[in-house]
């Protein structure tokens, strides 16, 4: 299972650079924990870029872009990385896939100060908006959840009435899921991240999770969460190797 | 797609939108280097319009280079967020600039042509709007308080902004679980100003409604020495009247004693109609009694009552008595007189007493007043000014008729609704709905008489002489017509004049659609007697009057004496009087019942004054109704509607119809339909009944009054 929660763009030093961005729908939202309001570009050019300077050469070894409006029609998107803001030749180059839900990648770890990300519309005259990205590390553990430890459940925070007669009125609202991980017998070591991770997001920083990369739908899936609990290890074994129960409970953020 | 539609789905999201303004007082400005005409502060927010000394806009400008070679103008640099103002004249540091920024933000995430509106929304005022279930009183929207989320601090940053200078502005859209709503579809329902704020974890600002002019007195101008020089001194500081209608009996001002010239309004009028001024003439009146008549008060005195005279000579048997200066001169001195307080008191001449037999002779003075008629020695219609003859002297009395203020052509105001609107726009209040006043003034147009000008009916005569309210001068109106009036949500005026409209084409409010019903009946204002006062003349001191009983209304409610309303009616000719009095009585001599319904979202946009048809067949009910109050509920989503029997006519209004109409053919399958024949067929269907009398009326001559058919002896009426 990966988390993907040391978000280099967040950082203060960060510079964005976009070829383009409607003025109230600025580059800078794809740093705003709102995923629902987004970096919207231009519909001047095709090709779209920006340009993230680190201010100092950053390692980084995935990328995510949540509530994008890409389509399958686009083309060449891609990760660059160079350690200046040239990019005849970058040092490091990847294409991401199109998914109509998140698209995210992971590479073997790359420093540099200056990243780009591009995509070329299938027309100049549209605009696309990137509601998030994630750009860091990320923190696989060494055991995936429990055969049966996985749950995931959806909330229709939607609210009915009923009259008297029986007709029923539905205000609309957004849905999201729940999501519990239970990990059993893990080892002293593997603790240790998961309090690190917890430490750092407590239940209040959002962070995308992967439960099984290799898996299928839904499990493959990047999502956008918050812890809603701490963690609270339990010790299993206390015998010669220190084991622990940890249930990783998270709920998607809108 | 637009709201209306859209709410008539039981599944839908309902989006609001709060465009929340403040204002930005800038004060840390600094000279630029380069572009040395302009001054720079720092603004976060995007501004939206800059204000010098609060009434005059700057111009926004795209550059700072056009902001340098423009007086007055602005530019805000979004990257740098930085205002950039060159003065409109003089020095920046000697003006107060407050820029106005905008805050979007919305109960659902949403981008709005481009523009994203935070999702912050917690909660937000009741949206109320009513009229009055008697006529009368003006509807207006109340306040409440609007929150937003604030755990995240995001309004602690602008504690210092002034959110009273700016307003709240309510949107709603709706989408569909699979049609997103059209920017263009959304629609406007509230808009508020700020009149206090809190900022804690939810940011909360207390609202008003936009400050109403409606509240102001009128007249607002004042007779003074400048405007006119040679008035009276008694006159500085009388209201200058306004008049609409004709007017009768009116106490003119005087404005010029020398060239007796007066003054009724402070306005153009149609004309004068007549004026009469004040004889007085006196009378020496000889008055024989008998000592007899007198009273015993300190014998030698008596006293006689005698009042309303002035006692010139009193004869004692033929003795004239001497005048004294008091009573005491009197019991102390024979062939005295004296009058105290209504009595003569007499002391008789030495030896004399009072007796029967003996005469005591009264002279006295008369004094008695009546208006005669005159003549206009000139007038002048444009500035509602007369001036009057030799006839007239200072001091005499006058009193006036005249039809008074005119529409833009020249003509005399006679629709009463064009009386309120010429009153809201006196005062500043033009946001005037134009259909709902063009609807309501055509609702009154009798027709045209033979020199081509359309005759209303309902008109009023209003005299505004004393500061009065505008918001109490046009309930009169209101009351006087049968009409309402109200501010929606954005503060724009809608007008009615009440009417009973057919159920078919009405909104349905069914079993589906009611969360919750009860049902309140009134008895407190019942009336079965009607007295109006009409047509005062005020100078002349005396009106017109009208009386109309109903009777029946006082035996239902069992009551042993006539329910009696005495009204002043602003109604100016008795035919009208004589129909309010038939529609008040109609609509006040049973219970006032009012329907309370809570509905989904569907009845958001309905208005006050809308007839809709209910049918709750849980509760037995068929029955057109009309809306009185409207209370929104957003943070529910419901409405609650509070709605009237149809001013006590229910389903007994009869309507013209075409003699080709006929029932529906969707009631073709229920007994009596035959033709559809809308003739009154006790045979009917109780459904076919039911939609006859809301739509076409029971008014035949045949068919009804059938005594196995109880319906048929609830005939329809007109008002």
């Amino acid at each position: 299972m990966r988390f993907f929660y040391l978000n280099l763009i967040d950082g203060a030093a960060v510079v964005l650079t976009p070829t383009s961005e409607v003025a109230t729908l600025p580059v800078e939202n794809i740093t705003n924990e709102a995923r629902s309001i987004p970096w919207r570009t231009g519909t001047s050019t095709a090709t779209e870029r920006v340009v993230i300077d680190f201010g100092s050469a950053m390692a980084a070894t995935s990328v995510i872009l949540l509530d994008h409006t890409l389509t399958a029609a686009d083309s060449a998107i891609t990760l660059e990385a160079n350690a200046t803001d040239s990019w005849g030749a970058p040092s490091f180059s990847t294409t991401l896939t199109w998914t109509a839900d998140a698209i995210a990648k992971v590479f073997a770890s790359q420093s540099y100060r200056y990243w780009r990300l591009s995509f070329t519309k299938s027309s100049a005259g549209e605009f696309r908006d990137i509601g998030r990205v994630f750009l860091g590390t990320y923190y696989e553990t060494a055991e995936q959840p429990d055969y049966d430890g996985y749950k995931d459940e959806l909330i229709d925070l939607s609210d009915m009435v009923k009259t008297p007669s029986g007709q029923s009125y539905v205000d609309l609202r957004d849905k999201f899921r729940t999501f519990t991980c239970d990990f059993s017998r893990i080892p002293q070591s593997e603790v240790t991240s998961m309090r690190a991770l917890a430490d750092y997001v407590g239940t209040s920083i959002s962070f995308f999770q992967q439960v099984d990369a290799a898996g299928s739908a839904p499990l493959n899936e990047c999502v956008y969460v918050k812890l809603r609990k701490n963690i609270k290890p339990d010790v299993a074994g206390m015998d010669s190797d220190l084991t622990w129960n940890i249930t990783l409970e998270a709920e998607e953020q809108l | 797609m637009t709201v209306d539609e859209a709410l008539k789905h039981p599944t839908a999201k309902v989006v609001i939108l709060s465009e929340v303004t403040a204002g930005v007082w800038c004060r840390a400005w600094i000279v630029d280097g380069t572009f040395t005409n302009s001054y720079k502060v720092a603004v976060e927010n995007e501004v939206d319009s800059v204000r010098w000394n609060l009434t005059t806009l700057l111009t926004e400008r795209a550059s700072l280079a056009l902001v340098d070679a423009n007086a007055g103008s602005w530019f805000w640099d979004r990257a740098t967020r930085l205002l950039w103002v060159r003065p409109l004249t003089g020095s920046i540091y000697d003006a107060t600039i407050q820029a106005v920024v905008t805050f979007y933000l919305s109960n659902n995430p949403k981008i709005l042509n481009d523009r994203p509106y935070d999702p912050r929304f917690v909660s937000g005022p009741s949206i109320s709007q009513r009229i009055e279930p008697r006529f009368g009183d003006v509807g207006q929207i109340g306040g409440g308080q609007i929150r937003f989320n604030n755990a995240d601090k995001y309004f602690d940053r602008f504690r210092k902004y002034q959110w009273n200078a700016g307003n709240v502005t309510l949107k709603i859209g709706v989408d569909l679980p699979n049609r997103v709503m059209a920017v263009g579809d959304y629609e406007t329902m509230a808009t508020w100003i700020v009149e206090a704020w809190d900022i804690e974890s939810t940011f909360t600002l207390r609202l008003k409604e936009p400050k109403s002019k409606i509240a102001t007195k009128i007249p607002f101008s004042f007779y003074d020495r400048t405007t006119y020089p040679n008035i009276d001194d008694s006159t500085i500081g009388r209201s200058i009247p306004i008049g609409y209608g004709s007017l009768f009996g009116i106490e003119p001002a005087l404005i010029d004693p020398g060239l007796k010239k007066f003054q009724v309004v402070g306005h153009g009028i149609r004309g004068f109609d007549g004026v009469r001024i004040q004889k007085s003439r006196t009378e020496t009146v000889t008055r024989s009694t008998d000592g007899s008549d007198w009273l015993s008060y300190a014998p030698p005195v008596f006293r006689y009552y005698l009042s309303g005279e002035t006692i010139k000579t009193v004869t004692f048997n033929g003795t004239l008595l001497v005048e004294a200066d008091d009573l005491s001169d009197v019991t102390s001195t024979a062939s005295r007189w004296v009058v105290e307080e209504n009595y003569i008191y007499v002391h008789p001449p030495s030896g004399q007493a009072f007796a029967s037999g003996i005469p005591v002779i009264i002279t006295s003075e008369v004094e008695s007043k009546s208006w005669v008629t005159t003549n206009f020695a000139s007038v002048d219609a444009s500035l509602g000014r007369f001036t009057l003859g030799d006839d007239w002297s200072v001091g005499i009395p006058v009193s006036v008729d005249f039809r008074g203020k005119l529409d833009a052509t020249g003509k005399l105001i006679t629709n009463p609704i064009k009386v309120v609107e010429d009153l809201l726009t006196t005062v500043g209040e033009t946001n005037l709905n134009a259909s709902s006043f063009t609807t309501a003034g055509a609702r009154l147009l009798a027709g045209t008489d033979e020199s081509g000008n359309q005759v209303y009916r309902r008109q009023v005569g209003l005299y505004i002489s004393d500061q009065e309210e505008v918001l109490d001068i046009i309930g009169k109106v209101l009351a006087a017509i049968g009409a309402y009036l109200y501010t929606d949500a954005t503060g724009q005026y809608f007008i009615g004049v009440f009417r009973p409209e057919a159920s078919e084409q009405m909104e349905v409010i069914a079993d589906r659609d009611i969360l919750d019903y009860s049902e309140e009946a009134r008895v407190d204002e019942n009336i079965s007697k009607l007295v109006s006062e009409f047509n005062e003349r005020e100078q002349d001191g005396f009106v017109e009057l009208e009386e109309k009983e109903e009777a029946q209304y006082q035996f239902i409610a069992n009551q042993p004496a006539p329910m009696l309303r005495k009204s002043e009616s602003i109604l100016t000719v008795t035919g009208d009087v004589k129909r309010y009095q038939q529609r008040t009585l109609i609509r006040e001599g049973l219970p006032l019942v009012q329907h309370l319904i809570t509905i989904p979202w569907r009845g958001l946009k309905w208005k006050p004054g809308q007839q809709v048809l209910l049918q709750y067949s849980e509760r037995n009910i068929n029955t057109p109704v009309e809306i009185l109050e409207t209370k929104i509920d957003l943070g529910r989503k419901t409405v609650q509607l509070v709605c009237g029997d149809i001013r006590a006519l229910e389903s007994s209004s009869g309507f013209w119809v075409s003699s080709s109409d006929i029932v529906p053919v969707r009631f073709s399958s229920l007994s009596g339909y035959g033709a559809g024949s809308l003739v009154w067929n006790p045979a009917w269907d109780s459904q076919i009944k039911e939609w006859a009398s809301q739509n076409s009326g029971h008014w035949t001559d045949t068919g009804f009054a059938d005594v196995t058919d109880a319906d048929s002896f609830y005939t329809s009426r007109w008002v």
